[in-house]
């Protein structure tokens, strides 16, 4: 079910009124009611995979739980007391058996995700065909699937206990707003406002409604307009100039981020109808400084995960505390700290790249970013050095918007990776990009030809324009532009909630041919 | 207190749903222009109830083919068109159908269905439009519009101005002024009068504009339209027939499926049509209905003309009108008890065997060194001995060069430097053996001859 479809409307007022019209005890069932109905409504067939991660995952949390529990009172009653030999060996043995049952469910989940991540790409490679025998690809795998993965890495850790309700988990896992492309939510953060008490509320109401049109005008203003030109340019690489080459990557940089941002503005906004805040996913990663700093700004949670399951642990590995320490001797005190931390973001970069597919240009453009970030690192004291040489204010006005605009053209780059069809078709547009490039290759006939009338193209600037500006006020004054309506009377209040709906029904773009969120993909 | 907050913001909430639909309604009355699209069932949801013996449904094909006054004329009963523009079985037919059964509750109901009806035909938003605001019982424009759901469209339903709407303020001056006056308002017709494709009283109306269909320079990419092709029956649309069919046995309201007519090009040179035809009247059958292809019709009970038609698949004036009395004369007989069987031709070649005459006819060419082999076609009937003249053809004085006089050869080696005329178009002249009527030779331009 489309999150722009008519019927996901129909459901979530459906489900909404329920939500608030049963007992409160009664509303995660509910939630949970409606998610497995959001899962199941393309087809039943695939429930069983999100069934499996969600039992393998829950009763191995329970068995991590049950394992430290029966150490903590193996040592608490025993008597005479043990004796700290006998102590160590059973931790040892504890940790043992916590390991075969943490890295065994590990295998099994990362195993199911790569198998419908990776097999067809596999199969294509191989023997050149990409069919999975029917398998159909379960609904949003890779997002439930580090989402439930993160809750048994914190169990591991003891960070949380395991949840005793297997239903309650199974909400956690399958929380419909979040399936089709995240937040990548906590369980710390998550399941307490799952299973809680929600009351009615207009104001909340009005609130997410707010943000879910804030999405809606991203998506359909915005991205599906701008999908005709992106996909007409990428999808035939050898087509087109340098200067088309551009004019598709500045717009696949327009599209992805309203795409993106702007499902998430939906999801969000679909879970405060419910009373419950996930996570921040994007926060004007355009605005950003630096490409590290974009990354801190853009799909949050993924990063946040990475940089939690993946990069600290990395970092914390004797290996990379030796690789540390030798890079010091070797190029000094600057280098043998930052080194290790540059090794861990390439390391987890070229992760986000398989994670985006098992296309080489997805790998390509993870390391790209990756390899990036760690020159930047490692090149901090030149950096340094020069500012201060050429007396440059780092938060001087010119210097911000250098560096924004430097970081923009950064990613806007990667994106010939990103979106590009294949290496080859990256770099052949890369090619015509820097060999092939000029300016009469643009025509009013070139960008009629996208699919694109006229008034499209004054809907998507104009609506890009207003996107712009509301992210910009943000980002300068540093409040909430919905918070600011939030305060204003009722009729103003109401006032810009029809003008937000009337535009989103008034300008969607012509789907026909496609549609849907670019990260349901993934 | 707790309770008092609660319902006010429920009643808030209502109130602000409420000025969702009033902002809607307001901007369909001011951008939607009151044309007939918006007006299609206008004379029926006015009509008193159990005013009809016969109602006749289907898409535009019905639309066209029924004459209401002529079969007034010829049954001394009184039916009603209710075939609507680009609607689809599971569309707009199904909910009119529902809709006018429930208000008319006549004897009899006859759908005249094209083939697209049962293949993968998809309805526009538009129709649910022009339909579901005029239906008697709002439970069936609810209906309509969760069966069109799968389809796509839902918020061009809801929201019918953000698709279909004025572009002026004179626009919509005129749509206020329209639909406030006092024919729009009274169902008058004429507020609709002169306007060559719309209502005319007694449901909609046969085409009365000047447009006849051409059987030369035939466009043979009709070979690759859907009259053309191997339609897969759609399970919805099947199922849709099922129901209409149950639907009239259950209320013992006699029910009839007539194969839509379509030009004798389309059934000659259609490889699929009997096929088709034939696994509808078994469907039809197998469910207690009755299914009749007048297209098939010996002459004594109808002979379709060529210049019926104003396009492939619609009838004319004329055409709606001998194809009306064909129909009525038809259920007389049906009525009298009579066996009907021997008015049709039983097979697809026994039909086809009746047409002497060329249809049709086409060229390709094949390139040679020295210029291009053209190579004639023909769709007639299957005992029809063709014969054809090629000329040379001069589209700006309208005079032919004769290449090759008429005869049985149907291929022709052109020699390159007769094409160097970019005014000059090979022609070829195609006509039973022996015709003389000129109503009955058919040509061909092949015109890409450089």
């Amino acid at each position: 079910m489309s999150l722009t479809s008519i019927q996901f409307i129909g459901f979530l007022i459906a489900g909404c009124i329920l939500f608030y019209i049963i007992p409160k005890k009664l509303q995660w069932i509910c939630l949970l009611a409606m998610s497995v109905y959001f899962f199941c409504y393309g087809g039943w067939q695939t429930l069983g995979y999100i069934a499996a991660t969600t039992i393998t995952i829950w009763a191995s949390a329970l068995l991590l739980g049950k394992v430290d529990g029966a150490l903590k009172s193996r040592i608490a009653d025993t008597v005479p007391r043990a004796s700290a030999e006998e102590k160590k060996q059973w931790k040892k043995n504890a940790k043992h058996k916590k390991q075969i049952i943490f890295w065994g469910t590990l295998t099994i989940n990362f195993g199911i995700l790569a198998f419908f991540k990776y097999a067809g790409f596999t199969l294509e490679n191989l023997f050149g065909s990409t069919s999975l025998g029917g398998l159909i690809l379960p609904l949003g795998i890779s997002f439930y699937t580090f989402q439930a993965v993160g809750y048994l890495i914190d169990v591991y850790w003891g960070k949380i206990q395991p949840d005793k309700n297997l239903l309650k988990f199974a909400l956690f896992v399958s929380f419909f707003p979040q399936l089709i492309q995240g937040p990548i939510g906590r369980y710390s953060d998550l399941a307490a406002q799952l299973y809680d008490r929600h009351s009615f509320d207009l104001e909340k109401i009005e609130r997410a409604v707010l943000r879910m049109l804030w999405g809606y005008f991203k998506k359909m203003l915005i991205a599906d307009r701008a999908a005709f030109v992106v996909n007409t340019i990428f999808d035939q690489p050898d087509e087109f100039g340098g200067a088309v080459a551009i004019v598709g990557a500045l717009f696949y940089a327009i599209q992805q981020y309203a795409d993106f941002s702007g499902g998430i503005d939906i999801v969000i906004g679909v879970g405060e109808l419910f009373g419950i805040r996930m996570m921040e996913n994007f926060i004007r990663p355009y605005f950003s400084r630096s490409l590290a700093e974009f990354w801190r700004r853009w799909h949050i949670s993924l990063g946040a995960w990475m940089r939690d399951y993946v990069f600290y642990p990395l970092a914390m590995t004797s290996a990379m505390r030796k690789f540390g320490q030798k890079a010091k001797k070797a190029f000094g005190e600057h280098i043998g700290k930052v080194a290790p931390v540059a090794l861990g973001n390439i390391v987890v970069f070229f992760l986000v790249g398989i994670w985006h597919g098992a296309q080489g240009h997805y790998i390509l453009w993870g390391l790209y970013n990756g390899i990036i970030i760690a020159a930047s690192a490692l090149m901090e004291p030149l950096f340094s050095k020069a500012k201060s040489r050429l007396k440059i204010n780092d938060g001087g006005t010119w210097f911000v918007l250098f560096g924004i605009l430097r970081t923009f053209l950064i990613v806007t780059f990667g994106g010939f990776f990103d979106r590009g069809i294949s290496v080859k078709a990256a770099f052949s547009m890369i090619g015509n990009t820097f060999f092939n490039f000029q300016a009469g290759q643009l025509s009013r006939e070139l960008f009629l030809g996208f699919g694109l009338d006229s008034l499209n193209y004054i809907v998507l600037f104009a609506a890009t324009a207003v996107l712009f500006l509301i992210e910009f006020i943000q980002e300068k004054k540093k409040t909430s532009i919905r918070e600011a309506i939030l305060k204003k009377p009722i009729l103003i209040r109401w006032a810009i909630l029809y003008l937000f709906i009337f535009a989103v029904v008034a300008f969607p773009a012509d789907t026909s041919g496609g549609g849907g969120f670019m990260y349901a993909q993934f | 207190m707790r309770n008092s907050k609660q319902a006010k913001a429920w009643i808030r909430l209502i109130i602000f749903l409420i000025g969702i639909v009033v902002i809607n309604q307001a901007l369909t009355f001011l951008l939607v222009p009151p044309g007939r699209l918006s007006r299609w069932v206008q004379h029926y949801s006015v009509t008193p109830e159990n005013s009809y013996d016969l109602i006749t449904f289907g898409a535009s094909e019905s639309m066209r083919s029924w004459n209401s006054q002529k079969a007034d004329e010829i049954l001394g009963i009184h039916t009603y068109n209710m075939g609507g523009s680009a609607i689809s079985l599971e569309g707009g037919i199904y909910a009119t159908f529902r809709d006018t059964m429930e208000k008319q509750n006549p004897d009899r109901v006859v759908f005249i269905i094209g083939q697209r009806e049962v293949g993968g035909y998809k309805e526009d938003a538009q129709a649910y439009i022009a339909i579901a605001p005029y239906l008697s019982d709002k439970k069936n424009a609810v209906e309509y519009f969760f069966r069109m759901l799968p389809y796509g469209g839902a918020l061009k339903r809801l929201f019918p101005w953000s698709e279909y709407h004025t572009d002026s303020l004179q626009g919509v001056k005129y749509n206020i002024r329209s639909k406030t006056s006092k024919a729009y308002l009274e169902y008058d017709t004429s507020f609709v009068s002169g306007n060559p494709v719309d209502y005319r009283g007694q449901g909609f109306c046969p085409y009365i504009g000047e447009e006849i269909i051409t059987y030369d320079n035939l466009d043979m990419t009709i070979e690759k339209s859907f009259v053309n092709a191997d339609i897969d029956f759609s399970e919805e649309k099947i199922k849709i027939i099922k129901n209409v069919i149950a639907y009239c046995v259950n209320r013992e309201c006699d029910i009839i499926f007539l194969a839509a007519p379509i030009p004798v090009t389309n059934i000659a040179s259609y490889r699929y049509y009997d096929s088709q035809s034939k696994q509808l009247k078994e469907l039809i059958e197998a469910e207690g209905g009755k299914y009749y292809n007048l297209n098939y019709a010996k002459p004594e009970l109808y002979v379709p003309q060529l210049y019926d038609y104003y396009d492939t698949i619609h009838v004319n004036e004329k055409g709606a009108e001998r194809f009306t009395i064909a129909a009525c004369n038809l259920l007389k007989k049906i009525d009298a008890g009579e066996d009907v069987s021997n008015l049709f031709y039983s097979t697809w070649d026994e039909y086809v065997n009746s047409i002497d005459y060329v249809v049709a006819t086409y060229m390709t060419a094949e390139e040679q060194n020295d210029g291009l082999t053209a190579q004639a076609h023909i769709i007639s009937g299957g005992n029809t001995v063709p014969e054809y003249q090629f000329v040379l053809h001069d589209t700006e004085s309208g005079l032919d060069k004769v290449l090759q006089e008429f005869g049985e050869l149907d291929t022709l080696e052109v020699p390159e430097a007769a094409m160097q005329n970019e005014s000059i178009v090979l022609r070829v002249y195609a006509r039973a053996k022996g015709e003389t009527d000129s109503e009955k030779i058919r040509y061909y331009d092949l015109t890409d001859l450089n």
